[in-house]
């Protein structure tokens, strides 16, 4: 049986070929590979390291699940970010008004009502755990992101954190590729301009 | 004990510093003091080197460059594209566009912008689940289990298995054995067997049929059966299958191409 440092030298598609047949240090291999990647992309999607963890582990124990269904094709990577991303959408879809939070109430009008009513993230470090989310996510650059549209959020994530191509994300997100890029280049047009003060 | 044959390598200290070694191999550095010191003094080599000053160029440089470079950019008004600014990012920016950016200040601007914030993105950190994440996982996860490891998990499935698999083989075997040894009782029971079975079969044959001609209105249709009415029925029979024909292959043919027109 393979060993957990020979299974570290193997491709995604060998390690799950061997988890397939049953082996559960090939399970736990898959798991250390991805869980930070994935456990960073839900974090930055929906903000609360708690909730996070909770979808991280719900895409982990889906995927691992299914793993007798996944098409060796694909590459393993594209196919547990499409799993983390649905379920972090639809969590956003749910909570709605959660994500509106974040650009501030629905009824604000003015500026003034927008800011607020918006979600200072980092400024209510009460507890350890928000304390922790405010060290992590308190940057300017990940404020900027959290304005994002969750859409354009995934893709810029997935392009320029977790380095995945253009071809990749179309297939993680079931889009299109020009919308894709189109996607990215409007993220990150939207980035420049949330983060043009810094400069000034 | 740290293994000193996982030590890394100073490829693998880079991309440590830049924030993109693999997580298997980033807890290395948690337990070795080795790599942990080497990783502090390139921190500190790169920290000296983004301190030093940028020199000046002699003044004029620029004017002396651009009078010695021949220059084709786009069209005046044909600013680079997103796509073209993609290609610039990962350096494979056409030679045309190149000499745009050269030119136009305007897309120098945002190109570097583009590339001071790729950059800032590509060193965002990637976080750490909370403690035992993966026994969570684990705990939810059904491992398949092989029909190897069903049949070698417990001493009595083993049992179970030798005891199936040596009643199979062994009766297998047997089979062939005493058909080895009665060739001529097997050759007779097959000469029985279908002798049998000829003439069930046409013993069969014979009661239906006979059933069949015993049937009155097998009677009437004889006794009004003449070689005209056959040939008209036949006829007709004939006309019929021919038509059904016809019938299924305009159903079954492909619909024709609709052409556009132009004009009505």
């Amino acid at each position: 049986m393979a060993e957990p440092r020979e299974l570290a030298t193997l491709t995604d598609q060998e390690v799950v070929a061997l988890a397939r047949d049953g082996r559960e240090a090939a399970y736990r291999e898959l798991i250390r590979r991805y869980e930070r990647p994935v456990f960073s992309l839900v974090l930055r999607m929906v903000r609360d390291r708690q909730l996070a963890e909770d979808l991280s582990q719900e895409t982990f124990i889906k995927a691992l699940n299914a793993i007798g269904s996944y098409r060796p094709e694909y590459k393993f990577s594209s196919w547990i970010f499409k799993i983390a991303n649905n379920a972090a959408i639809d969590h956003l879809r749910r909570r709605e008004l959660d994500t509106l939070s974040l650009d501030g109430a629905p009824h604000a009008a003015t500026p003034g009502e927008i800011e607020a009513t918006a979600l200072q993230v980092g400024d209510k470090g009460e507890t350890p755990l928000e304390e922790l989310e405010a060290r992590e996510l308190g940057s300017a650059i990940e404020r900027a992101i959290a304005q994002l549209r969750p859409e354009y959020r995934a893709c810029i994530l997935l392009r320029h954190v977790e380095g995945l191509a253009y071809e990749e994300i179309a297939q993680s997100l079931d889009l299109p590729l020009g919308t894709v890029k189109t996607y990215i280049h409007r993220a990150r047009h939207e980035l420049r301009d949330l983060l043009a003060h810094l400069k000034q | 004990m740290t293994d000193h044959t996982l030590h890394l390598r100073p490829d693998e200290l880079d991309l440590l510093l830049e924030g993109r070694l693999p997580s298997s191999r980033t807890s290395h550095i948690e337990t070795c003091e080795e790599c942990r010191t080497a990783l502090d003094e390139l921190r500190d080599v790169v920290a000296q080197l983004n301190a030093l000053p940028a020199l000046e160029p002699p003044a004029g440089f620029s004017e002396f460059v651009m009078a010695s470079v021949r220059v084709a950019p786009l069209p005046v008004g044909q600013h680079l594209t997103a796509d073209d600014l993609d290609a610039w990012l990962a350096g494979a920016l056409h030679q045309e566009g190149r000499n745009h950016l050269w030119a136009c200040a305007e897309c120098r601007q945002l190109a570097d912008a583009e590339r001071a914030l790729v950059y800032r993105l590509e060193q965002l950190p990637l976080f750490q689940p909370g403690a035992r994440f993966e026994e969570r996982v684990m705990a939810k996860v059904a491992i398949p289990q092989s029909w190897r490891s069903r049949i070698f998990a417990s001493r009595r499935s083993v049992a179970l298995a030798a005891g199936l698999g040596s009643l199979v083989v062994g009766s297998m075997g047997a089979s062939v054995a005493w058909s080895l040894t009665h060739q001529d009782t097997l050759a007779a029971l097959g000469t029985w067997a279908t002798t049998v079975a000829t003439q069930w079969t046409l013993a069969a044959a014979q009661g239906v049929g006979s059933r069949i001609l015993a049937q009155p209105w097998v009677l009437e249709l004889r006794s009004a059966a003449s070689p005209g009415r056959i040939a008209a029925l036949t006829a007709v029979a004939t006309a019929l299958y021919t038509g059904g024909l016809f019938a299924m292959r305009r159903l079954l043919a492909l619909p024709a191409p609709r052409v556009a027109r132009a004009l009505p």
